[in-house]
């Protein structure tokens, strides 16, 4: 191996002013800066791990100003972080130059790139497990299959649009796992930093596209990618477009001492035994456990009663009212999940929850099914009482509302379910509930 | 890499890589040898009014008999390994099939590429999409739609680059890049067509082989470069011919190129004239919107709101376009076409219908003076569903449909216009509080 250690040549005005800012810029937005980021990570219970856990370990970024217009939660303005962070480096560039008298600072340079690298490392591979373990992008659950097109915000369409194919997030997942794995190598860091490149180049314009939220945090993957790379770009160009021969010269500062290789070999395994290794583990063991922390609700819903209900009855106050889709009161379907979340439809006006959904254990808090869609449905949270023969229901979209509806289930064959409402003080009376049995091409595909 | 100084004339390829090259040249000469045939028979039997895009798209789409040509191809090495072992001209060979290979990759980015930049590869969801429920569409339809609904030029930025690697491929220089470029978005879209059953594959993966064809010289060379650290050895002798084979080659590179701005002129006049999968001409401008129905009678008979009622029709939408589609219980044969979808009429254009259970597509012709419409189901298996209505426009944009279908059943209905508002239009940057409809 060809190690060209000192490398004699010394660094232009420019270059030495260029690299000074680089340096603060890149150490600045690869440090997390967040005082709760250290708190989080000393405060950890090694012992008693969750994937999330190490995941909000290489999940970081600078984050300055929180500018509420329009365009600085979409557009140009989010990205004014780093337009103060370069001032910052710019001013401190210029001080450092007026100290310092050196002529290059191949080692400082070394450094940063190390830096730079497992800044990626930890935050592709984090970012990629969580397509690979299919909890970015769930499954879509029934309700979902019979909200139209059009009452879904753009963000939850891609997202539904991954979560249709899992093995294609599986694969999304691995290439961007594989591109954080490459970067822990000086070998394979070219090639790990092309494929962050050209994930997050992709993942940039999707956010942007589909007003997806993330596109600050992609960007920011892809300047820090391209300043991997930036260093090997004019010699490729000469190799591939000029067609000469070339040499790469690049300096490694020479650890050959046994503590130095020791603390090297350390390190390294640390990072991808916590960040590869242990993650994975405990990805693994989440994806497998009961209560596992995903988007959708884990709790099993009543048995066998998952479907798509027609509402063949419905008494308010003592009489039967009508279908209508207009009906303020009346619902218009019903739909038990396979997990404890029972919907319908009903045309009364309700705030959106517009978020992204996080993964929760608690069917009760998890928001992902109703989030980023519209169309009527209110989706209830419910535990069943067997015995009795009760649903306790629990409204998940007004988490103020405490107050739980009971309405006790008769199941008088397999396609019928009858509720009627335990609470004293409603008029809501009596609900029939038939099954529709459908087929859906989503789900089905080219055996429909 | 370590045999010293290569004569000029020479491959130094070792016996492996002989075989491998011949492997590929003789499979991509048989290719391009059923491409040009298919392309030259396309441009003599074109006629005048076949000068539209598609005709040059599905010229450019070529990629059948792929699993012969590999044959006969395996079977010509065999032999070719056996008989010939004279590798002095492979370096011109080589040269002459690389020129070919990078031409065939770039028309089918230019193909792909400019039908994407001017949006017309997949349209933006229709009033009945927005209309009909997620889990009633193929995965296929799902993928169409999502990409159609994106803003800020998604699909045309997919195409801009699309057309950046082919223009790279048109030059040696750049052809590396250009392939590269290729490679990374054939590879995506050969996940994505191989997830969503999109049903394209042959296409996908014969320009996949062309892009590895190309690059795989320079791997070693950019291994030893970016990954060894080591010094790298650039292309020797990379344009063993000239005078004459240089003009060949440059005829070439004008003939894509110029064949590629026609057909970016014509992709721009179809875009001009509106998305060519959707029916052309306009509706009924007064109707065109959201109808609950309220009130149906079937044969006289009060049906009241159903699910699952076969007969009773739930909702109604009026396009822009000639097209109007109804929700209703009674099961929607799947048109399973996934790609060449209709063009010529407006009967025929099937796009908005196929792939989809979810609603049953009318085509529609009127008469605005007695004020009667004449709906004809476009789905391939229910085209004797037609039916006679006269309508009524009511002061709030409501409607009254009466009337007869072919086989006698009667209907009268009465539609409340809903002026929806949709969420996917809405977005998400602003609290929004929405019920059924707005």
């Amino acid at each position: 191996m060809t190690v060209y250690s000192n490398t004699p040549e010394s660094w232009s005005v420019a270059e030495r002013f260029l690299f000074r800012v680089a340096g603060c810029f890149f150490l600045t937005m690869c440090i997390p800066l967040s005082w709760n980021y250290y708190r989080h990570l000393f405060s950890l219970d090694w012992s008693d791990l969750n994937y999330r856990d190490i995941t909000n370990l290489g999940r970081f970024s600078p984050n300055l100003l929180h500018i509420q217009t329009e365009s600085g939660q979409w557009g140009f303005a989010s990205y004014s972080d780093w337009g103060i962070i370069l001032l910052g480096s710019l001013i401190v560039a210029a001080l450092w130059s007026l100290v310092d008298g050196r002529q290059s600072h191949h080692k400082l340079y070394y450094w940063l790139r190390v830096i730079v690298r497992y800044r990626i490392a930890i935050g592709m591979i984090e970012f990629g497990f969580v397509k690979v373990f299919l909890i970015q992008m769930p499954f879509p659950p029934i309700a979902t299959l019979h909200t139209n097109f059009g009452d879904f915000t753009a963000q939850k369409l891609y997202w539904l649009s991954v979560g249709i194919v899992p093995g294609y997030q599986v694969f999304l997942g691995l290439v961007e796992v594989t591109a954080g794995f490459l970067l822990f190598f000086r070998k394979t860091a070219f090639l790990g930093a092309f494929l962050t490149l050209c994930a997050s180049a992709n993942i940039v314009y999707i956010n942007h596209a589909y007003d997806g939220g993330v596109h600050v945090y992609s960007a920011y993957f892809v300047l820090l990618a391209l300043f991997l790379l930036w260093r090997d770009i004019p010699r490729i160009g000469k190799l591939l477009v000029y067609e000469q021969d070339t040499t790469p010269l690049n300096y490694y500062p020479n650890y050959s001492g046994i503590i130095q290789k020791t603390a090297r070999i350390l390190t390294k395994s640390m990072f991808i035994l916590v960040f590869v290794v242990l993650l994975a583990i405990l990805h693994w063991r989440n994806y497998n456990s009961v209560d596992r922390n995903m988007k959708l609700p884990v709790e099993p819903g009543l048995a066998e009663a998952a479907g798509y209900y027609e509402v063949t009855a419905f008494n308010w106050k003592g009489s039967f009212i009508p279908s209508s889709p207009f009906d303020s009161i009346r619902w218009q379907d019903a739909i038990f999940e396979t997990y404890s979340t029972l919907s319908f439809k009903i045309n009364q006006p309700i705030p959106i929850n517009l978020s992204n959904g996080v993964p929760r254990n608690n069917g009760l808090l998890s928001d992902w099914e109703f989030s980023g869609r519209g169309g009527g449905r209110r989706f209830y949270y419910y535990e069943v009482d067997t015995i009795e023969k009760v649903l306790q229901l629990q409204d998940k979209q007004q988490p103020g509302s405490p107050i739980p509806i009971y309405l006790a289930y008769e199941r008088p064959n397999d396609s019928t379910i009858v509720l009627r409402n335990k609470s004293a003080n409603s008029d809501l009376r009596y609900i029939r509930l038939t099954k529709i049995f459908k087929r859906y091409p989503l789900i089905e595909k080219d055996d429909y | 890499m370590n045999t010293g100084e290569i004569p000029m004339n020479s491959t130094g390829w070792n016996s492996k890589v002989n075989i491998l090259f011949r492997l590929c040249f003789i499979f991509f000469s048989l290719h391009m040898l059923l491409f040009a045939l298919n392309f030259l028979i396309g441009i003599f039997t074109l006629s005048g009014q076949g000068l539209h895009f598609l005709t040059f798209f599905q010229l450019a789409n070529q990629a059948s008999y792929l699993a012969v040509c590999l044959l006969i191809a395996v079977l010509a090495t065999v032999v070719w390994s056996y008989y010939k072992h004279d590798t002095a001209y492979y370096r011109a060979l080589d040269y002459w099939i690389r020129v070919i290979v990078r031409y065939r990759l770039a028309i089918g980015m230019f193909a792909y590429g400019w039908i994407k930049l001017f949006p017309l590869q997949m349209p933006t969801p229709t009033l009945s999409d927005l209309n009909t429920a997620y889990g009633d569409f193929l995965p296929w339809k799902i993928y169409w739609l999502t990409t159609g609904a994106a803003s800020g030029g998604y699909e045309s930025a997919l195409g801009a680059l699309e057309i950046i690697a082919g223009g790279l491929l048109l030059f040696r220089r750049t052809t590396s890049f250009g392939a590269l470029l290729a490679l990374l978005m054939l590879t995506n879209a050969l996940g994505v067509n191989i997830a969503y059953q999109t049903g394209q594959y042959a296409f996908c993966l014969l320009l996949i082989l062309a892009a590895i064809f190309l690059i795989a010289p320079d791997i070693p060379r950019l291994y030893r470069l970016l990954v060894l650290e080591q010094p790298a050895r650039a292309r020797k002798n990379p344009v063993p011919v000239s005078g004459r084979g240089l003009r060949i080659t440059n005829g070439l590179r004008m003939i894509v190129a110029f064949g590629m701005v026609g057909y970016a002129y014509l992709v721009y006049t179809a875009y001009l004239r509106g998305p060519h999968l959707l029916p052309e001409g306009n509706g009924v401008n007064e109707l065109y919107g959201y109808y609950e129905v309220t009130d149906f009678e079937w044969n006289g008979a009060l049906v009241p709101y159903s699910l699952t009622d076969r007969n009773r029709w739930q909702n109604v939408v009026f396009e822009k376009w000639p097209t109007v589609s109804i929700k209703r219980a009674a099961a929607v044969p799947m048109d399973w076409t996934k790609e060449g979808f209709g063009t010529t009429g407006n009967l025929d254009r099937n796009y908005e219908g196929a792939g989809t259970v979810g609603r049953h597509y009318f085509h529609y012709t009127a008469d605005t003076i007695h004020r009667v419409l004449h709906l004809q189901n476009k789905n391939i298996h229910q085209r004797n569903e037609r039916w006679d209505l006269r309508y009524v426009v009511d002061s709030d944009g409501g409607l009254t449909l009466a009337g007869t279908e072919a086989s006698g059943d009667s209907v009268r209905m009465t539609l409340r216009k809903v002026n929806r508002r949709y969420l996917l239009w809405e977005g998400r940057r602003r609290p929004i509080q929405l019920s059924v409809f707005n």
